[in-house]
Formats: C-alpha cells, sequence, structure tokens
C-alpha cells in the first residue's frame, strides 16, 4: 500500500511538472513603435477582454490600463528602455505576469523607419514569468490529464477503501 | 473560480491551508466504508465538472456542482472538494497549489450552506434542490469577490455576481434534475 501511494505521489508530481505552465500563456512580439502582448490559455482559447496593467521599469503606478480584445491581444507603446511588466487578470481567478524587456535595439527599429526602410520586428518569443520554454512546448492532450486525475481519484478511493476494509476486518 | 497563486497574501493563504486541513480532519473523521464509493464517484464527477467551459459575457464560466456535492455528501463534502481542487491544480493549473486551501474553504462553504439548505426538511424538495444549488456557486463567487477586493485585485464584486448569477440559476436548475433523477433510481444516495 505504502509503495500504491509512493507511487502515485511520484507520477503526480512528474505529471505536474510537465503542465505546470498551462494557465496563462503569453507570446511578446515587440516590433517598434509598439509591443503586443498575446494572452491566452492555449491557442483556441484567449483572455477576452481581460483587464490589463503596464508598468514602465521601475514605476509601480501603471503607465496604461486597458483590455484584451476578442483575440487576446493587448498593445502598448513603450518609451523608455528597461523591464516592462504587464499584469493580465481576466477576474475570474485567473491572474499572471510577464515581464517585457524593451533594449536600445528595440529603438533602434526608428531609425529605419524613418529611413523608410522596411521595420523588422525586433524578436518574437513566448515569455512568462519564471517559467521555462521547453515546459511550455510540453502540451499533454486535454484527454490523458482528464484520464489521469480520475485514474488519482479512483486510486486514491481504492486506497481509502482498503484501509478501511482492513480496520474492519481486524476489529472483527 | 479557482483563485491563482500571488493573488492572495501567502501568509493567508498557508494560513488557509491549515484551517483546511483541520476541517479535513473534522468533516473526514469517522467515515464510514459505505460513504467512500459515493465520494469517490462524486470527486470524479467534481473533477470533470469544471472543465465543461461555457463562453458567456466575454470570458467564461463552469459548472461547479457544489451544491450537488453538499446534497449526496454532506458534510463529507470538505475532504472531497479540497482532494479535487488538488488534483485540478496540479493536473489543469486550476488555481494554484498555494491556494488549494482558500480555493477549497471556498467552495466549501458553498457546499456546507447547500446541505444546511438541504435539510430544511420543512420546505418542498424541489426548492430546497434549486436554492442550493444556487447558494453552491454564490457562497464561492462570494467569498471569491470579497477575497480579490481585499487583495486589491479584480474587477469587483458586482462584475462577478453579474457573470455568476445566470451559472447559479443554471446550477440550481440542473441540481433539481439531478436530485429527481436520484429520488426516482436510488433514492438513499441523497442525504
Amino acid at each position: 500500500m505504502i509503495k500504491s501511494i509512493f507511487l502515485c505521489s511520484v507520477m503526480l508530481l512528474v505529471f505536474s511538472a510537465n503542465t505546470m505552465a498551462h494557465a496563462i500563456r503569453f507570446e511578446v512580439e515587440k516590433h517598434y513603435p509598439a509591443v503586443t502582448v498575446h494572452a491566452y490559455f492555449t491557442k483556441t482559447s484567449p483572455l477576452v477582454d481581460a483587464y490589463v496593467e503596464v508598468f514602465s521599469p521601475g514605476n509601480e503606478e501603471a503607465f496604461q490600463k486597458g483590455h484584451t480584445d476578442k483575440h487576446g491581444f493587448f498593445t502598448f507603446r513603450p518609451d523608455e528602455n528597461g523591464n516592462w511588466k504587464v499584469s493580465v487578470d481576466d477576474g475570474m481567478g485567473h491572474f499572471d505576469r510577464v515581464t517585457v524587456e524593451v533594449s536600445d535595439k528595440f529603438f533602434m527599429n526608428e531609425e529605419s523607419i524613418k529611413a523608410e526602410e522596411p521595420a523588422k520586428a525586433e524578436e518574437t518569443k513566448i515569455v512568462s514569468d519564471d517559467k521555462p520554454e521547453e515546459v511550455k512546448q510540453a502540451e499533454i492532450p486535454l484527454i490523458y490529464r482528464i484520464i489521469f486525475g480520475l485514474s488519482l481519484i479512483f486510486g486514491l478511493t481504492g486506497i481509502i477503501y482498503g484501509i478501511k476494509a482492513k480496520q474492519l476486518l481486524k476489529n472483527k | 473560480m479557482h483563485i491563482a497563486d500571488g493573488i492572495i497574501d501567502a501568509r493567508i493563504a498557508i494560513a488557509a491551508n491549515a484551517v483546511a486541513v483541520a476541517a479535513i480532519y473534522v468533516s473526514g473523521r469517522k467515515t464510514t466504508i459505505e460513504e467512500i464509493p459515493k465520494m469517490g464517484i462524486t470527486g470524479a464527477a467534481l473533477f470533470v465538472a469544471s472543465l465543461v467551459h461555457i463562453p458567456f459575457a466575454g470570458t467564461s464560466v463552469h459548472p461547479g456542482l457544489y451544491g450537488l456535492v453538499g446534497i449526496i455528501l454532506g458534510k463529507r463534502a470538505f475532504p472531497v472538494i479540497f482532494t479535487v481542487v488538488l488534483f485540478q491544480s496540479m493536473i489543469f493549473q486550476h488555481g494554484g497549489l498555494l491556494s488549494v486551501g482558500i480555493n477549497s474553504i471556498n467552495m466549501g462553504a458553498g457546499a456546507f450552506a447547500a446541505w444546511l439548505i438541504w435539510r430544511q426538511q420543512a420546505l418542498p424538495e424541489y426548492l430546497r434542490a434549486v436554492f442550493a444549488g444556487f447558494i453552491g456557486i454564490i457562497i464561492p463567487v462570494l467569498l471569491m469577490a470579497t477575497e480579490f477586493q481585499l487583495s486589491g485585485y479584480g474587477r469587483g464584486i458586482l462584475y462577478l455576481f453579474s457573470i455568476y448569477i445566470l451559472a447559479a440559476v443554471v446550477e440550481g436548475v440542473v441540481t433539481l434534475s439531478v436530485v429527481k433523477f436520484f429520488r426516482r433510481i436510488k433514492s438513499d444516495i441523497l442525504t
């Protein structure tokens, strides 16, 4: 029995480690003069009309406030380099923050635009606080997670039932 | 309806976990062997119910079934809700791990209130079922909205209420249908 509980715990830890990043995901595109943040749970379920606050580097007062559009996008225009914080809150218990690093390279694109050259996106990447990129890529199908969860619940029920049954037999 | 980590102060979240563990002990004490399969099946239904997302008012709501859980399990609802919230948090990232305690307390309070309503034998059964289902959602939403408000997050009590009030009505109707179904096929499953 102890072996089963141990095995269950190990599986749960391993499984949850692989899926830990599937709360809110962020995709940040920096393309002078704007930074666009895409907030979503999965590519097909964006955070629609979520409340967004943008904080400029070192400031605790919001630089900009607004809501994501129906596709989960929000755009702002940074005016200085540094680490910009963007917080997203859908008002339903889903809240997360993302740090957007705005470097000199971002503002250098300004020159290319002024020179009427086609501007290039500085970089496109998925960023989310303290969640490594490779973890985000591990998309375990929902059905497997449901089966896994149900297995845990029924397994746990079985274990508790077994313990109770043993106690009953002992008392008899 | 699951609060993520980082919204509630960590000290409060830890204290809520301690309260939840104590509540598991109190409500799970002297559980009989006959109750265990019922708890397991109800837990499985609760676990899956939160995955049914219904798009509404630019966001989405999901059934809670806390009222129904309260009706079926009575005071045994809390250990089941805690376990389910823990697994939902680890497997689906519904809410944070540190917030499992506070989420369980919110939802468990809904189930407990529903059970209290269900026990009011003086009222007709259909009324008790609808009201239990309704209150099973409204109490957790009220608690969650208050916690959000106190933490300085969220769009306030009124916003959350306006979204969940319809969900609570639907939940009341669903609870009534399930109660009527059980009354017909296996009456003793209801506490």
